[in-house]
C-alpha cells in the first residue's frame, strides 16, 4: 500500500533523509520510531504530499506522491504532530468543513460525522466550540477529521504527544479499532511500548536512515547482544557474586537488595547449564529468570542517543 | 471542479461562519460606521449651523470628502483583512491539513479572497445610509455615486488579491500586512511621480521642438501621449478626481482639448480586474509550492 524507494530529502546543506526504503502492505500498522530530528516527520510529510522528495519515489496505493498528489490525497488521512483548530467552529462544523473539503455531499457528511464523533467518543461534544475542547479531545477530533472521507491509509505523526496517560490509552484504543477495521496505518511515536502493542512492524529511523525494521520481537532479538538475569536467593549473595564474576558469559553482576542482576551473553543452553550448576553448588535460589528488555532499551541501543 | 462546487466553496462557507461569529466583527463595523458618521455629522454641523440656507456646491464638497475618507478606509482596511488569509492558517497550524484535502489551490485562494471582500462590501454597503444623508441635500449626481462605488469595488478586488498573494508568499501576518501596505503606497506614489515626470519631459520636448519664441504644439501630437494616457488610466488618484470633477486630472489642466474622446473609467476598471486575476493566479500557483519546498 505504501512503497518508499531510496528516499532522499535535503534542506539546503542539511540532509534530512538518506535513502530510506520501506514497504507497508495493505492493512498493516507500521510504527515509525526515532529520536527528534531523525526524519520521521519529513518522511510522513512527503507521504502526505506536503513535501517533495529530493530523490527517490514514494507511492501510496500505487500513486506517486509527487506527480499524482491529487489521487494520493484522496487515499490518505493525515494527522500532523502539531495542528491547530479554528475558533468559533463547533466540533460538528469542524468535521463538516473537512467533509465538504473532500467533496462529501451534505446528507453523507451528516451520517459520517455522527459516526466519527461516536468512534472518537466525542458525541457529547458535538456542539461545543473546538477551541474549548481539551488537548486530548482535540487530538481525537483531529483523528476523526483525518477519517472523515474514509481514507484507506492513515498517516499519524505522534498522535499521542502531549496527552495524559488516560488520553493516550483512549487514543491507543481508537487506533486499535481502526487497525481491526483494516486501515493501513503508519504511526510515529516516542511512546515506544505503546507502538509495540499496536504495530505489526516497527521501523527505527536515525539520522535520516532506517537503521532497523521488522516485527517488534524480531527487532528486539536482532538488537539484543546480552540478556539480563535476575537471581533471587536467600543468602550467600557475596559468594554468588564472586562465583558469577568468574563465570564465562557473565559480563557484569551487581547486587540489588535480595537479588543479583547479571548481564549474560550466553545462549539459552548456556543459561540452563549455569542454572543447573548453581543449584548443584547449593546456592539457595528462590528464582532465576531473564528480565524482558522493553522496546525503549532496544531503541536506545539502536539509536545510540542520536537526534536532537 | 464544477460551477456548483465553486458556489459551495467549503473555505468560503467556513470563513463566513468564523468571521461573523468573531467578537472583532461587530467592533470593526461599529468603528467603520462611527468614523464615517462622525465625520459626516461634524461637517454637516459646521456647514449648516448659523445658516438659514445652504449651497448644494458645499454639500458636494462634503460628498467628495466623505468619498475620499471611505476610499482611505478601504485602502487601510483591505490589506489588514487579507494579510492574514493564508499566513493566519500557517500561524494557526491549520494550513498543512487544508493542503492535504481535495481542495484545489484556486478554491482555497478564492474562498479566502471572496470572504474578505464580502466583509469589505458589507462595510461599504452598511455606509450607504450615510451617503443617503448627503444625497438628501442634493448637489450629487447618482452616476457619481455609482462610479465612486465602482472605484471602491475594483480597489477592494485588486488590493484584496494583492494581499492574498503576499499572504501566500510570506510566513507572518504582520509582515504580509506591511508588504501589502508598502506595495499599495509605492504603486500609488510611483505612478503619480512617473506621470508628472513624463508630462514635464513631454512639455520640454515640445518646447524644444518648437524652437525659442514659438508656441509649442499641443501635447496630443507627442508620440508618448498614448503611454501617458495609459498611466493616467490606471492611476486611482486621477480616476477619483475625474469622477468628482468630470475633468482629466494632471494632464488636462495643462493641455486643453486633450482626451476629448478618451473614456478612462472603463480602462481603470478593466486594469484592476486584470490585476486581481493575475494576483489570484499567482497566489494559487504558489500556495502549495511555497509550502512544500
Amino acid at each position: 500500500m505504501i512503497e518508499i524507494k531510496e528516499l532522499y530529502k535535503t534542506f539546503g546543506r542539511t540532509v534530512a533523509l538518506r535513502g530510506i526504503t520501506l514497504n507497508i502492505p495493505k492493512g498493516q500498522v507500521y510504527g515509525f520510531v526515532g529520536p527528534n530530528g531523525a526524519g520521521k516527520t519529513t518522511t510522513m510529510s512527503i507521504m502526505a504530499t506536503l513535501m517533495s522528495p529530493t530523490a527517490g519515489v514514494v507511492r501510496v496505493g500505487g500513486y506517486d506522491c509527487k506527480t499524482q498528489a491529487k489521487e494520493v490525497r484522496r487515499l490518505i488521512g493525515y494527522m500532523p504532530d502539531f495542528f491547530g483548530v479554528y475558533d468559533n467552529l463547533t466540533a460538528y462544523e469542524y468535521l463538516d468543513f473537512h467533509g465538504a473539503s473532500y467533496g462529501l455531499q451534505p446528507q453523507e457528511r451528516e451520517r459520517v460525522i455522527l459516526q466519527m464523533l461516536e468512534l472518537v467518543q466525542l458525541t457529547g461534544k458535538t456542539n461545543e466550540y473546538v477551541d474549548q475542547l481539551s488537548r486530548g479531545m482535540k487530538q481525537r477530533l483531529g483523528l476523526a477529521r483525518a477519517l472523515v472521507h474514509n481514507p484507506q491509509v492513515l498517516i499519524l505523526d505522534e498522535p499521542a504527544s502531549g496527552l495524559d496517560p488516560r488520553a493516550r490509552i483512549e487514543m491507543r484504543e481508537i487506533i486499535k479499532t481502526l487497525r481491526d477495521a483494516g486501515k493501513t496505518i503508519i504511526i510515529s511515536s516516542h511512546i515506544l511500548p505503546e507502538l509495540a502493542e499496536m504495530c505489526d512492524t516497527i521501523g527505527i529511523i536515525e539520522g535520516g536512515e532506517l537503521v532497523a525494521e521488522g516485527k517488534v520481537q524480531e527487532i528486539y532479538e536482532k538488537m539484543r547482544t546480552h540478556r539480563l538475569l535476575r537471581i533471587r536467593l536467600l543468602d550467600k549473595h557475596e559468594a554468588l557474586l564472586s562465583r558469577l564474576h568468574d563465570t564465562s558469559g557473565i559480563i557484569n553482576a551487581v547486587r540489588d537488595g535480595a537479588d543479583i542482576m547479571a548481564s549474560f551473553s550466553g545462549s539459552d543452553a548456556e543459561q540452563a547449564t549455569l542454572l543447573a550448576s548453581l543449584l548443584a553448588e547449593g546456592y539457595p535460589l528462590v528464582s532465576f529468570g531473564e528480565m524482558k528488555g522493553n522496546l525503549e532499551d532496544v531503541f536506545l541501543e539502536v539509536t545510540k542517543g542520536g537526534g536532537s | 471542479m464544477n460551477f456548483r462546487q465553486h458556489l459551495t466553496n467549503p473555505v468560503l462557507n467556513k470563513e463566513f461562519r468564523v468571521r461573523m461569529r468573531s467578537n472583532k466583527t461587530p467592533w470593526i463595523i461599529t468603528f467603520y460606521l462611527f468614523t464615517l458618521g462622525f465625520v459626516l455629522f461634524f461637517m454637516l454641523y459646521t456647514e449648516l449651523s448659523n445658516q438659514y440656507t445652504y449651497w448644494p456646491s458645499n454639500i458636494y464638497n462634503l460628498f467628495v470628502m466623505m468619498s475620499l475618507l471611505q476610499y482611505g478606509l478601504i485602502i487601510f482596511a483591505t490589506p489588514g483583512l487579507t494579510a492574514g488569509a493564508i499566513c493566519g492558517e500557517r500561524e494557526r497550524q491549520t494550513l498543512p491539513i487544508l493542503l492535504t484535502t481535495n481542495l484545489s489551490s484556486l478554491q482555497i485562494v478564492l474562498g479566502k479572497w471572496i470572504s474578505t471582500l464580502s466583509f469589505m462590501l458589507l462595510l461599504v454597503f452598511a455606509s450607504l445610509p450615510i451617503y443617503g444623508t448627503i444625497v438628501l441635500f442634493g448637489g450629487v449626481a447618482l452616476t457619481q455615486i455609482i462610479e465612486i462605488f465602482g472605484v471602491y469595488l475594483v480597489t477592494m478586488l485588486s488590493i484584496g488579491a494583492v494581499g492574498i498573494c503576499v499572504s501566500t508568499l510570506t510566513k507572518r501576518t504582520g509582515v504580509a500586512a506591511v508588504i501589502t501596505y508598502s506595495l499599495v503606497f509605492a504603486y500609488t506614489a510611483l505612478l503619480n511621480i512617473a506621470e508628472l515626470f513624463l508630462l514635464r519631459s513631454m512639455e520640454n520636448d515640445m518646447i524644444r521642438k518648437a524652437g525659442f519664441g514659438n508656441p509649442p504644439e499641443n501635447l496630443s501630437n507627442h508620440p508618448l501621449i498614448g503611454f501617458l494616457e495609459a498611466l493616467d488610466t490606471i492611476n486611482p488618484a486621477s480616476t477619483i478626481a475625474r469622477v468628482f470633477t468630470k475633468e482629466n486630472w494632471l494632464v488636462n489642466f495643462r493641455t486643453e482639448g486633450l482626451f476629448v474622446n478618451y473614456q478612462p473609467y472603463g480602462g481603470f476598471i478593466l486594469w484592476y480586474l486584470l490585476l486581481a486575476i493575475l494576483m489570484l493566479g499567482l497566489a494559487a500557483f504558489f500556495l502549495r509550492r511555497r509550502y512544500m519546498k
